[in-house]
């Protein structure tokens, strides 16, 4: 009989397996292997040991890659994060039209990023664009500022074009926060609890996990952000936009440079792999130290 | 349902998932082979598609190749790609991936010289080799720009030049007088442009997304009308070294005209919001090429008489850029494609399409045996225009798009803005492309 399960079961595993095995893992496999190779356009792979990965760390736009792209999961796995927690958070307790609140708040996330990024370019154009009227209304006679062309501002331009969309997150903390028994906010209501002190008391630690499951999600996000980066600004100016991904994609695209590439594309896996690993080890600590399981918040 | 069938369905399912899997690493169609039926199936990768300029004149010329005595047994099956950028992009894949179509259409970007380095593209040298008559309607240059290592792999059909559209109307509101051919210097086409500034008006057309395109064109014009060495540098393929006097100077008039006179969204901007600007009268000089002059009487870009409005004037110097274009390539291996293929490519340099070609896009004739007829002048003087100033060009050279690698070309574009806000000197932005001009 147990035989018979193992059967069944290792038999409805193989398609996925497959899929996982032709989708995934060759591919991963290949990068990692190329990633020791000279492997051009017009060379087939041989190999060179770790000359591509000394190569990468040599150059001072990769390494201005990994910091921006640092940045930007910090920014996302803390603001972004902490603003859709704070969105769920408000809508919990129901105000007045918090329905269409939810459901306006949702909408950008709807809006494929690509589309998002081709309406902030139209937006912040400065010959036509809503600062552009913006000066002409306020009667500003200082030239319209260049956000998306000017090293100065770029990046932070870059990033409100995503740092504020945390419906995706919002989404999650409400379906969890609906899941908490209403008896213990009532509980908690009659020993005379403030709605401050359910959300700091009773709220925040039951969320923990789902947390710690959404600052996964946003990191990784951010470590292979592309599309918006790619359409707004490619990276510059200069390399004030530069991520992993957009330097990859050039390393492959213009340089032709495969090998190269799939050296970048390994950093890419590592420092993907390590975020999740970092930020599970961080929430599995305070478990441990907290001791109760009354969590981190 | 009882749990036996159940699990038999249930597992039915699993193969069947598992076996369709198992079809989507199978051999896609190839396109067709020399031997299906009588026909001979060329697989092509179509960017001229959509609102492409060439658009149509493909069409016309992949339809009348069919009706052809060396087409007639030729069937083209399609994918198209809209824009250059996309399908070279695809290319660049297909050529490390071995999977290039029959013929391989050129869209710049050095993809010459990386298809014929893989050996996934024919050898053209012999057919033009057993062909003296079709050789002889290329000049040398033509041909030693799509030949790498010796052997011919790209057929030119035609040469790309640019010079200075400007408008007429904003010329005289601003009291400067257009010169005849060119501004004789640089110092004086900043003249002009401080007076239309005087006037309200900006100048020049400027760009720095994507290529740059726009900002390519001046920048080119300025290194070759430098000096001598200037002219040479940009007649060079593939320079390593931008730190030299005449670039970092042009870099330097370069900064001075992406700070001054052209406009607020030049700088991050990309090219068609630009030659909206010079459709709309915002704009008084717009560097491009004779494709653009069909747009000028396009009712869905340009406003009525647009076309009576504009001039056309070689850049400072008698500068002209002329360059010949990257030929298109066959990437069949079977001996009756390749000898189909090359039948196409013959046919789109007979001196009769290379005129329907001039006529319909502005593409230039690549061969001086063309004679251009007369009824083109009073069809499109604007283009006959181009022809009579072409020809008094005193300084021609090679354009950025085909000389530099494309990373240079993109780091171009990143580093203009750096350079229009002053964050980078001239000297620092001639040493960022060169930086990236080594990593190739």
């Amino acid at each position: 009989m147990v035989r018979n399960k193992r059967f069944w079961i290792t038999l409805f595993i193989l398609p996925c397996m497959a899929l996982f095995a032709f989708i995934y893992a060759a591919p991963i496999i290949t990068v990692i292997v190329t990633s020791f190779t000279k492997y051009t356009a017009f060379e087939t792979p041989s190999f060179i040991g770790l000359s591509n990965f000394k190569t990468i760390f040599s150059d001072n736009d990769f390494l201005i890659s990994i910091k921006n792209t640092v940045i930007w999961v910090l920014l996302q796995s803390s603001f972004h994060v902490g603003l859709g927690l704070a969105v769920a958070l408000t809508m919990r307790r129901r105000p007045k039209g918090w329905k269409l609140l939810r459901t306006a708040y949702l909408i950008p996330n709807i809006v494929p990023t690509a589309a998002t990024g081709v309406m902030f370019t139209l937006l912040f154009n400065p010959s036509f664009g809503v600062v552009s009227d913006l000066y002409t209304r306020l009667g500003i006679s200082s030239p319209v500022p260049n956000l998306f062309g000017n090293s100065g501002y770029a990046f932070w331009i870059v990033t409100a074009t995503w740092i504020f969309y945390s419906a995706f997150n919002t989404i999650i903390f409400l379906s969890e926060i609906n899941a908490i028994d209403r008896q213990i906010y009532e509980a908690a209501s009659i020993d005379g609890a403030t709605p401050w002190q359910m959300d700091l008391y009773i709220t925040l630690p039951l969320l923990k996990n789902v947390i710690g499951t959404c600052v996964v999600l946003a990191s990784v996000a951010m470590v292979s952000q592309f599309d918006i980066i790619y359409v707004t600004t490619k990276g510059g100016p200069g390399t004030a936009t530069l991520n992993l991904p957009i330097y990859l994609y050039k390393t492959a695209m213009l340089e032709n440079n495969y090998g190269k590439a799939n050296a970048v594309g390994v950093i890419q896996i590592i420092l993907g792999i390590s975020l999740v690993l970092l930020i599970r080890w961080l929430f599995r600590t305070r478990d441990k130290i907290n001791g109760d399981g009354s969590g981190l918040l | 349902m009882n749990t036996g069938l159940k699990k038999l369905m249930a597992a039915m399912l699993a193969v069947l998932l598992t076996v369709s899997l198992a079809g989507c690493f199978g051999n896609p169609d190839t396109g067709g082979t020399a031997g299906s039926g009588d026909k001979v199936v060329l697989s092509v990768i179509n960017y001229h598609v959509g609102t492409d300029f060439g658009a149509d004149y493909y069409s016309y010329l992949f339809d009348s190749f069919t009706q052809t005595p060396a087409g007639r047994n030729v069937e083209f099956k399609f994918e198209e790609i809209p824009t250059t950028d996309a399908f070279n992009q695809k290319i660049k894949l297909l050529i490390a991936s071995g999977d290039l179509p029959d013929i391989v259409l050129n869209g710049g970007n050095n993809i010459t010289e990386l298809a014929a380095r893989s050996g996934k593209v024919a050898d053209l040298t012999p057919y033009f080799d057993a062909d003296p008559e079709w050789r002889g309607l290329f000049d040398e240059l033509s041909l030693e720009f799509n030949t790498v290592d010796g052997k011919i792999y790209g057929v030119p059909v035609s040469k790309e030049i640019s010079y200075i559209y400007y408008n007429k109307e904003l010329f005289n509101r601003a009291g400067v007088t257009a010169p005849e051919t060119a501004f004789p210097t640089w110092d004086a086409l900043f003249a002009a442009c401080d007076k239309f500034i005087d006037a309200g008006i900006t100048p020049l057309g400027m760009d720095s997304a994507d290529s740059g395109w726009l900002t390519n064109l001046w920048f080119s014009a300025l290194i070759a009308t430098q000096s001598k060495a200037g002219e040479k540098w940009m007649n060079t393929q593939y320079p390593s070294n931008y730190e030299t006097p005449e670039v970092i100077a042009a870099a330097g008039q370069l900064q001075r005209m992406l700070s001054e006179y052209t406009t607020p969204d030049a700088v991050g901007g990309r090219y068609d919001p630009m030659a909206t600007h010079f459709f709309n009268g915002e704009v008084a000089m717009f560097p491009n090429g004779p494709w653009m002059i069909p747009d000028f009487r396009s009712p869905d870009k340009a406003p009525a008489d647009f076309y009576d409005k504009v001039g056309i004037m070689l850049m400072p110097h008698y500068g002209m850029e002329m360059v010949p274009t990257p030929g298109d390539m066959v990437g069949a291996t079977d001996p009756a494609k390749i000898d189909a293929a090359v039948a196409f490519l013959k046919y789109s340099t007979t001196v009769e399409n290379q005129i329907k070609a001039l006529e319909m896009t502005g593409l230039q004739p690549v061969s001086s045996q063309v004679t251009i007829p007369n009824s083109l002048r009073a069809s499109d003087p604007l283009m006959a225009q181009v022809l009579d100033i072409s020809a008094k060009a005193q300084i021609t050279y090679g354009q950025n798009q085909a000389y530099w690698h494309q990373n240079v070309i993109d780091a171009f574009s990143n580093f203009l803005p750096e350079l229009a806000y002053g964050y980078i000197t001239p000297e620092q932005f001639c040493a960022k492309l060169g930086e990236a001009a080594l990593k190739n």
